[in-house]
């Protein structure tokens, strides 16, 4: 067994290369110089290989402050002294424990990660939305609310996009009607902040809740629905919206994602497409939650003023259509119409016990857009 | 083969002997093996999609420890001592500094819609501002992590204070339409070559601006020039009124049809387009002739101590670089989507003998929206690293090769006798640099 040779030393306070005599101790490696002075005295567990692209070995020590190096060229006496190091891996690149310890850390991280979004960052959105002042999301409503005009404009044609503002005997009653159908609504909801809804001119079958308490309902519902407990119901499911401040809620869980996943994922290669799915998938997750959660308030609400609580459930198995289908169901907003119309069944008790409007009332409501 | 055959069959053999070393300038060698750099670089990519990117920073330490101990001067390689736990804490550290800025951003884009916009405007320049500031401390780190002959580099000088002078260069660089660049970049280089220490030899930077302008002009005035020759032409020969009454048409076609007839218009219009498409044109061929020009005007600067550097740098090895990159990244599309086809139609073939076929499996919508979603992420995530490890290996570690081996050192006996100096640096990585993204070896 080789246990001594020669080598090429740089002692880290110079440049100067020296020849040097090597020789394995029992414990440490010892270079001596040609007058014979020790010029190092390296302690094997100390030692570690340097990355080198020639296959000479060339050893530093650990936790030292000078940069000392020495370089062997013999391979007999190079690969007896990386016997007795506590690293066989000569080529000084990451070793194949270290790559199995980052990848275990980081699978572990992620999951962490994966976790944290899918609880901690809905339920810290729950905790903080409620505290968050009304003005501020009044703010982030009428922000909104410019965008969304402008969105819903586009297809009305020229006419203007506010229905019932006209002067009418016909548009007033209306107004009339909408305005009591709302106030015993939200008599009965008592929410942290008022209500401004409007039923504006747009043939989809849907109403959308913004932030600050703004419920638009579009006319295509109006038309679509067959008794003023359906529309009721829908607006039960978005007021419902209004009470849990879905809207400022929605808000900080995209912010709390964007966070998450943004920042500490989607700075490598290929790093945006992670987060893009996974923003996506999460969003959509938080999103059934809330409209579950609207949904069962909404019963509840009619429940409160005597309607049918079922009528939302009847409203949305009719107008479910086979788009929902094509979409994979972790993909999708809403939960499935078939799904909410259950959930509805198990809350609410079927007989209603007060009519909401008269049916000359309901008249006038349907055909709130019909002038001005 | 093994490394021992390896070692025998090395060109490199023990640096020559002081006494015998002549004074003719002495060639840099770079001895690394692509076929080595290929596997660490695949191994890389296929860690990192595995742990989402957090090992990039091992990969990018392995990365740098083969290129800097593949680089040989006179047989005696250079070293680098960086870790990746000091890059991994330095970017934890400038996520402390970036989170709330983004958050503010966030916060502020929400609120106010004149100002956000405004702090569109500002943002853009402090991200830029801390760009340069994180490229100085980028390259500090790396010089205080190399060691050559047993000595380290270090660097000192102010980051703030490069940033701020990149930032004021920009003002002239912006308003010459970036004919004051060659001047900016001498002297950004002269002040880091001059805070640039090996032991206690001193670094300075020797090359002019002059000579960068008068090398590269010809490139800005193709670019610059095809596209203020489109601009004038559209200028002299369109109908502007006859345009601004097409456009309040308010419909394309309908503006189209409203401008046919006007012949030096529609002219004026096709020498526009001409003008704007060949600009580009320019810039993207000439990219790599401007980048071998540069790096060859950059290492004649170099200066350390009684040694300097010249460079005989050829042009075509920077197209050849390139080229193969796009032939690599046709075979690698190619071979791609056909493993997908391939995927997709086994997967068919299995849910159709699954379900016996019950359901019709005749159009890919057929497959499980899920199984669909999933594939497609990953594929494109798989795709992405391929093409980026075929630009580091084909591209990125080539043109290190390219420049390093056309590099010729004269007065190298001035790297003799040098001291090591008492600088300390920082323990932890200049993570801004990677948090940021600026995209160096």
């Amino acid at each position: 067994m080789t246990t001594s040779g020669t080598g090429l030393f740089y002692d880290g306070l110079t440049s100067n290369r020296r020849e040097v005599a090597v020789e394995l101790g029992d414990d440490a490696i010892e270079v001596r110089g040609p007058d014979g002075a020790t010029l190092a005295r390296w302690p094997f567990a100390n030692i570690l290989p340097v990355a080198t692209a020639s296959g000479v070995l060339r050893i530093g020590l650990a936790k030292a402050k000078a940069a000392a190096r020495l370089e062997i060229h013999d391979q007999m006496l190079a690969a007896a002294l990386l016997a007795r190091t506590k690293t066989q891996d000569r080529t000084g690149l990451t070793d194949r424990r270290t790559r199995a310890r980052v990848v275990a850390y980081s699978l572990a991280a992620i999951a962490t990660l994966v976790g944290g979004a899918i609880w901690g960052v809905p339920l810290l959105a729950d905790r903080i939305a409620p505290h968050l002042p009304v003005a501020l999301e009044m703010r982030l409503g009428a922000a909104i609310d410019t965008q969304v005009r402008q969105v819903l404009s586009a297809s009305t044609k020229g006419k203007p996009l506010e229905c019932g503002a006209g002067d009418s005997p016909r548009t007033v009653a209306a107004r009339a009607a909408f305005a009591k159908l709302i106030a015993a609504l939200e008599a009965a909801a008592q929410l942290p902040l008022p209500l401004r809804t409007l039923v504006v001119r747009r043939a989809d079958v849907n109403a959308i809740t913004l932030p600050g308490g703004r419920i638009y309902v579009f006319d295509g519902l109006l038309a679509k629905a067959n008794s003023v407990d359906e529309v009721a119901g829908v607006l039960g499911h978005e007021i419902g919206h209004v009470a849990h401040r879905d809207g400022t809620k929605s808000v900080l869980e995209a912010a709390g994602l964007s966070l998450l996943f943004g920042m500490l994922l989607g700075d490598f290669t290929g790093g945006g497409a992670v987060v893009i799915a996974a923003r996506t998938v999460l969003q959509t997750a938080y999103s059934r939650t809330a409209e579950a959660a609207a949904d069962e308030f909404g019963a509840r609400l009619m429940h409160k003023v005597g309607g049918d609580p079922q009528a939302l459930g009847a409203i949305l198995l009719r107008i479910s259509g086979q788009a929902a289908a094509l979409v994979p169901h972790f993909l999708l907003d809403h939960p499935a119409a078939q799904e909410r119309a259950d959930a509805i069944a198990r809350i609410a008790t079927p007989s209603p016990t007060e009519t909401l409007l008269t049916p000359p009332e309901w008249e006038a409501l349907k055909a709130i857009c019909t002038e001005g | 083969m093994t490394v021992i055959d390896r070692v025998d069959a090395a060109a490199t053999s023990p640096p020559p002997d002081a006494s015998l070393r002549s004074s003719s300038p002495v060639r840099l060698r770079f001895v690394g093996h692509r076929g080595d750099y290929w596997r660490l670089m695949i191994r890389g990519a296929v860690l990192q999609a595995i742990t989402l990117g957090i090992y990039r920073f091992w990969l990018f330490t392995d990365m740098r420890r083969f290129l800097w101990a593949s680089t040989e001067v006179e047989g005696e390689p250079l070293e680098y001592t960086g870790t990746a736990v000091e890059l991994l804490i330095g970017f934890l550290m400038a996520l402390g500094i970036l989170v709330p800025i983004y958050a503010l951003a966030f916060v502020a884009s929400l609120e106010l819609g004149l100002l956000s916009r405004l702090s569109g405007v500002v943002a853009f320049v402090v991200l830029a501002g801390f760009g340069q500031y994180a490229v100085y401390r980028a390259r500090r780190y790396r010089l205080t992590r190399t060691v050559f002959r047993g000595l380290r580099f270090h660097q000192g000088g102010s980051a703030i204070g490069y940033a701020v002078r990149a930032m004021l260069w920009w003002i002239p660089t912006v308003i010459t339409l970036g004919l004051a660049a060659p001047w900016a970049t001498a002297n950004l280089e002269r002040y880091k070559m001059r805070n640039t220490f090996y032991g206690n030899l001193g670094g300075s930077f020797a090359a002019g601006g002059g000579r960068l302008f008068v090398r590269g002009v010809w490139i800005w005035l193709l670019i610059v020039g095809s596209l203020a020759a489109g601009l004038a032409a559209a200028f002299v020969m369109i109908d502007w009124p006859a345009v601004g009454r097409a456009v309040a048409l308010g419909n394309f076609d309908r503006a189209l049809n409203a401008l046919r007839g006007n012949e030096r218009t529609v002219l004026g219009l096709w020498l526009l387009l001409a003008g704007v498409l060949s600009s580009a044109t320019f810039a993207l061929v000439l990219y790599p002739a401007y980048q071998a020009i540069a790096m060859r005007w950059w290492l004649a600067g170099l200066r350390l101590g009684g040694a300097a550097v010249a460079s005989d740098l050829r042009m075509r090895r920077y197209y050849f670089a390139y080229l193969r990159y796009l032939l690599y990244v046709v075979l690698f599309s190619i071979a791609f989507v056909a493993v997908i086809v391939i995927a997709l139609v086994i997967v068919r073939g299995l849910g159709y003998t699954v379900l016996r076929g019950e359901a019709d499996f005749s159009s890919m919508s057929q497959l499980p929206g899920g199984f669909v979603t999933v594939l497609g992420v990953v594929a494109y995530l798989v795709f992405i690293l391929g093409v980026s490890t075929i630009y580091q290996v084909v591209v990125k570690m080539r043109l290190w090769q390219v420049a390093v081996e056309s590099a010729l050192i004269s007065g190298i006996a001035a790297l003799d006798h040098v001291q090591a100096s008492e600088a300390t640096s920082s323990p932890f990585g200049e993570g801004l640099a990677d948090a940021l993204g600026t995209g160096a070896i």
